[in-house]
């Protein structure tokens, strides 16, 4: 009896000590309160921490590999070491392909609890049917909420303060604002300074003196001058944007229209575009019935389409065969082994092929990166400047797959841990460290680049982007899956002079039909944008 | 006294699970891709019957029937080397009179099986690099002018594909040849060389009459896994340039999964069964038919 009244003494005490200890935890926590002043939706009570510290819990980043993936650990490993209540764990999926069929598997049915918690938002949303759809469901977390909070990592400063304020828009729709950006990607032209040395070319400024830079190293024995992959099919975009941006309105959700919207598309209201501002149509909105409509009436064998066409045949004669086949490794190395003097490609690629070429030592070149150059003379109905893809890249969002609550509020402190200029920091350069690539420039403001990887950015930066539906409009890419043989045989038939853009435009257009009508059908588009349309269920 | 009905049925019982699951992953996958190829069927949106549409358009459209010619010619080339290239590898080991010697090339000619097949795919993916591999190879031999993009020329790359694998002395083939050459009886060797037969003939009038049954086993895997594998194609082309080397699986997977149009797929498939059954059928009866009968 007396041995059973000890055991019960000495169990209390441990109890005790247990709650006290627990009590201490919550109240020492790095999380503990951190307090709301938005519209309170958010809001932790003050002094408490939002989740149970007590309670062990488990949330997963799902990333696609190397996008950051070694910095995505060590912020997981560092957040772990702060809250040992909470385990997160990276899950890293091979390739984008994969990365889009787990996203479907996880997302397309009504419930979507074993989702990962934050996601690569544009990967989620594809297979789902669009943001809207996501936020009609519940889905999604909605940044707006958070953006007034005070982030525990960064001061108690307001999450928004990391951004500027013309940045937080463009990762929004009406519905809500669906990740913060963290990076920026953009399309750029590399060149191999050396060579180009060498050969005695200087650097083209204009789109003339890149393509006479082409003509004299082919005419020197250099096959194909530019290293291209699919990426470089960007630059019909970049020509069909010149051709096209002019008229844009036509292609703009209009005030007539049953999909009108005036909260979020009032920048489409009397728009024109103006040269001297190529931001002027960030937040425009294309209507899909007027491209549709566009194309259904010009067959895509128009003179504008054509001319696009035509210009693009024109720089991609340099390009090696069948480029939308080559991997960007494989042009990487081309590149790499001054087979080729430019290389078309993504920002993506700059943090590799630096420490690439450093490696190579003595065997290595001086390198550098340049926009797409503006014509001297631009074609008629062209404008001289090209502007080329430069927006957000790195889109985490948030998927509320345990609805609101504890494990929100521990996914919402690890977003925070992660989205403040120390921390953001820390994933570049240990993302840069283990080789892997960083997307381009940082967004987050405070998160400095090393000079000589923000020189090697330097031409990708471009104010104001691209339209990308431009492209869309011009046919770029303007198939169904299966059709994609036809389109990359006259395409390469093109670039090696076997037919001319008319011929290619003649010969594409069912394709590029085939694939409107798809989009009509699926949309259900009546083709008269001042009624409202039913999609296909 | 035990009822046989009770033994009768055990074997059934054991072998009903696996009988389950082949039904439930393969019979039903079958079943379910007939029905849907009648369909509209289409990734987020709901299906509607709509007769035999998608194989009236399957049978106008011509990157299916072009898929079918490359896929002709890639199976003929495939089921060949598959056969006449370890057949010669197991005949050539017969010859090799010491023990320890033909222990040593047999262990070589199997142990690349060890090595996964998509990593030989991609290994020849790179040599046929436009920058390095074999053009490497012929610029330093000075036959320059025979350099190729290899996998990027419509006039080279179906040949560039059948060409992965070479010299094609798949280990497993190589083995069920070699096993088969063992398994002809000593008496038969015995009474050949009473007879006085050459190696020659010892290759066609003992070996190859004898090891039919094996070459028929090979032809037939060689068959289907050629008409029904689609990787080596996926990891190399993908069926480009523009469709120059598409196959019917390959062009399957892009509807499928490249613009979600299921029903459409599902009749591709439903037509590739169709051959493949016809063909596994036609060749067992016609080129072998003899020997069954015999």
């Amino acid at each position: 009896m007396k041995t059973n009244r000890r055991e019960f003494l000495k169990l209390s005490a441990l109890a005790t000590a247990g709650v006290l200890l627990a009590a201490c935890t919550q109240s020492t926590s790095p999380t503990a309160a951190p307090k709301t002043d938005g519209d309170g939706s958010d809001a932790a009570p003050a002094g408490a921490s939002p989740w149970d510290v007590n309670k062990k819990d488990k949330i997963v980043l799902s990333v696609i590999n190397n996008y950051y993936t070694a910095g995505w650990k060590k912020m997981a490993a560092d957040y772990m070491a702060l809250h040992p209540e909470t385990e997160v764990v990276v899950d890293v999926v091979a390739d984008n392909d994969t990365y889009l069929q787990k996203m479907t598997t996880w997302l397309t049915g009504d419930d979507f609890s074993q989702s990962a918690d934050i996601v690569h938002i544009n990967f989620a949303a594809s297979p789902v049917g669009g943001y809207q759809v996501m936020y009609q469901k519940d889905m999604i977390y909605d940044f707006r909420k958070m953006l007034d909070e005070p982030n525990p990592y960064n001061d108690n400063k307001k999450v928004r303060d990391c951004f500027t304020p013309e940045d937080l828009p463009l990762v929004t729709v009406a519905e809500g604002q669906y990740a913060l950006p963290f990076d920026w990607v953009g399309i750029a032209i590399m060149y191999n300074k050396t060579l180009l040395d060498k050969e005695g070319i200087a650097l083209p400024k204009t789109y003339e003196e890149f393509d006479a830079a082409c003509a004299k190293l082919r005419k020197g024995g250099m096959a194909a001058p530019i290293a291209a992959a699919s990426e470089a099919a960007w630059y019909i975009s970049s020509f069909a944007d010149a051709a096209l941006r002019s008229r844009e309105y036509d292609f703009l959700v209009q005030p007539e229209d049953g999909l009108w919207d005036e909260a979020t598309m009032a920048a489409n209201r009397d728009f024109v575009f103006d040269e001297n501002d190529w931001t002027c149509d960030r937040y425009t909105v294309i209507s899909g019935e007027r491209v549709c409509m566009h194309k259904r009436e010009t067959k895509l064998t128009d003179p504008t389409t054509v001319k696009i066409w035509e210009q693009f045949a024109n720089i991609g004669k340099y390009f090696q065969e069948n480029f939308t086949a080559a991997s960007s490794m494989e042009i990487q190395s081309s590149f790499e082994l001054s087979k080729a003097a430019f290389f078309m490609s993504g920002s993506w690629n700059v943090g590799v092929l630096n420490s690439d070429i450093k490696e190579m030592g003595d065997d290595g070149f001086e390198w550098g990166t340049m926009s797409f150059p503006p014509y001297a003379n631009a074609p008629e109905g062209f404008q001289a400047g090209m502007r080329t893809l430069y927006v957000v890249g790195n889109t985490m969002g948030i998927i509320k797959s345990q609805g609101d609550g504890d494990h929100l509020e521990r996914v919402k402190d690890f977003y925070k841990f992660c989205y403040n200029p120390k921390n953001a920091q820390d994933i570049f350069e240990t993302t840069l460290n283990a080789g892997n690539y960083v997307q381009g420039p940082p967004s987050i403001l405070g998160v400095k680049l090393s000079d000589e990887l923000n020189q090697k950015l330097e031409g990708f930066v471009q104010k104001g982007a691209i339209k990308d539906a431009f492209g869309g409009i011009a046919g770029q890419d303007a198939y169904l899956a299966a059709d994609k043989g036809v389109y990359v045989q006259n395409l390469n038939d093109l670039l090696a002079g076997k037919i001319d853009a008319k011929a290619f435009c003649e010969n594409c257009s069912p394709i590029f039909m085939a694939q409107n009508d798809d989009i009509i059908e699926k949309n259900g588009y009546d083709l008269d944008p001042a009624t409202a349309d039913k999609a296909k269920e | 006294m035990e009822n046989p009905k009770r033994y009768n049925i055990i074997p059934y019982l054991f072998i009903a699970p696996t009988f389950v699951l082949i039904f439930l992953f393969s019979y039903y996958a079958v079943y379910n891709a007939i029905e849907l190829s009648f369909t509209d069927a289409s990734i987020g949106f709901s299906k509607n019957f709509i007769g035999l549409a998608n194989y009236k358009e399957l049978l106008n459209n011509t990157v299916f029937w072009t898929s079918f010619k490359n896929q002709a010619l890639i199976t003929v080339t495939t089921v060949f080397n598959s056969i006449f290239f370890p057949l010669l590898a197991a005949e050539l080991l017969f010859f090799v009179r010491r023990r320890e010697v033909a222990n040593v090339f047999k262990t070589l000619f199997v142990l690349p099986m060890l090595v996964p097949s998509i990593v030989t795919i991609l290994t020849w993916r790179y040599l046929y690099n436009n920058d390095f591999g074999f053009n490497t190879l012929l610029i330093s031999m000075g036959w320059g002018n025979l350099a190729r993009n290899w996998l990027n020329d419509a006039s080279v790359a179906i040949w560039a594909i059948i060409m992965v694998g070479f010299p094609f002395v798949s280990g497993l083939y190589f083995l069920i040849f070699h096993a088969g050459i063992n398994s002809i009886g000593t008496d038969i060797f015995e009474a050949a060389l009473i007879d006085g037969v050459n190696n020659l003939q010892m290759v066609t009038k003992i070996h190859l009459p004898n090891v039919v049954p094996y070459i028929k086993v090979v032809f037939t895997l060689a068959l289907i896994g050629s008409l029904s594998g689609f990787g080596l194609v996926a990891a190399t082309t993908g069926g480009g340039p523009g469709n120059n080397t598409m196959i019917p699986s390959m062009l399957m997977y892009k509807v499928a999964f490249g613009q979600g149009s299921f029903g459409y797929a599902s009749a591709i498939g439903v037509v590739l069964l169709l051959i493949i059954l016809t063909l596994t059928l036609l060749t067992r009866s016609v080129i072998f038919g003899r020997e069954e009968a015999n």
